[in-house]
């Protein structure tokens, strides 16, 4: 476990399972060093995701109860209201936020259906949205 | 022969762009995110994107490995010491923003001129300002833990 401070720790990258990762990838790519990307979940909450969530630690006021690695890697999941800030923070820093959102509210055909997010992430992959 | 060479100006830009702390870090991050068979291929592009070479990346990685993220961030050693005095002369100086702290109605220009050390005034005052705001402790870390002031 990799520390920021004493309140923060993180898998060691290498550890990170390797399907969330591919389907990180899958859902971002193509991506460059500058560009984060924010996991709308609902009108209410988002989420960074692995480097994204690291990148959020070294940025924004993370709270202890939004950072998460119980699924093998840092989550930073937060109010969705807060975007608009954590983004002119990241922007500040020379990064370029992008939202991924659920298939279903891009779709509205497909409101009935449950969509989890790792296949919004596979379905959205390229049908993303920079943050204005 | 050599006539089409360009001399090389010698106040040339270095064209390396600046990688930030935070930059290396989500860059080491992806490469051990990466798996095997595909490493080479990141790295390439990595270096690529940050204007390094390869190797550098390599480098990145084995800071990353030795003391963590924090391997990235440089901090000078002589950070909050000045250089142009020495450690007799910061003493001067270190008396000179209590006695100017003391007494408010003393010139700082003609305190500088009295003391006749190296350096400008710029540099004078700036040291001044710096421990009269600060304090001895901060501004010196690694001379006497006094305070100026109170």
């Amino acid at each position: 476990m990799h520390r920021f401070d004493d309140a923060f720790t993180y898998p060691d990258p290498q550890t990170w399972p390797a399907d969330a990762v591919q389907n990180f990838c899958r859902a971002t790519e193509p991506r460059s060093l500058m560009d984060v990307f924010a996991f709308r979940h609902s009108d209410q909450s988002g989420s960074f995701y692995m480097e994204d969530a690291l990148l959020a630690l070294q940025f924004l006021p993370v709270r202890r109860d939004e950072w998460c690695n119980d699924l093998g890697y840092p989550s930073f999941m937060f109010e969705w209201s807060k975007l608009s800030g954590y983004t002119q923070k990241l922007q500040a820093a020379g990064y370029r936020v992008w939202i991924l959102e659920k298939a279903a509210q891009v779709n509205p055909q497909r409101s009935g259906k449950v969509v989890t997010i790792t296949s919004a992430r596979k379905t959205l992959g390229r049908r993303r949205q920079k943050w204005a | 022969m050599g006539a089409n060479r360009q001399p090389v100006s010698r106040g040339a830009r270095s064209t390396l762009l600046r990688v930030s702390a935070d930059m290396k870090l989500r860059a080491v991050v992806r490469l051990l995110t990466t798996p095997r068979g595909g490493k080479t291929v990141v790295v390439w592009r990595l270096a690529k994107e940050c204007g390094r070479q390869s190797r550098t990346i390599y480098h990145w990685l084995e800071a990353y490995k030795t003391l963590g993220a924090s391997g990235f961030v440089r901090k000078r050693s002589d950070a909050g010491v000045p250089h142009i005095y020495s450690e007799s002369e910061f003493e001067i100086v270190i008396a000179a923003s209590v006695r100017l702290r003391r007494h408010p109605h003393i010139k700082i220009r003609h305190e500088w001129k009295a003391l006749n050390l190296p350096g400008s005034y710029e540099t004078f005052r700036f040291w001044v300002r710096r421990l009269q705001f600060f304090g001895y402790l901060e501004a010196a870390p690694t001379a006497v833990k006094e305070r100026v002031g109170a």
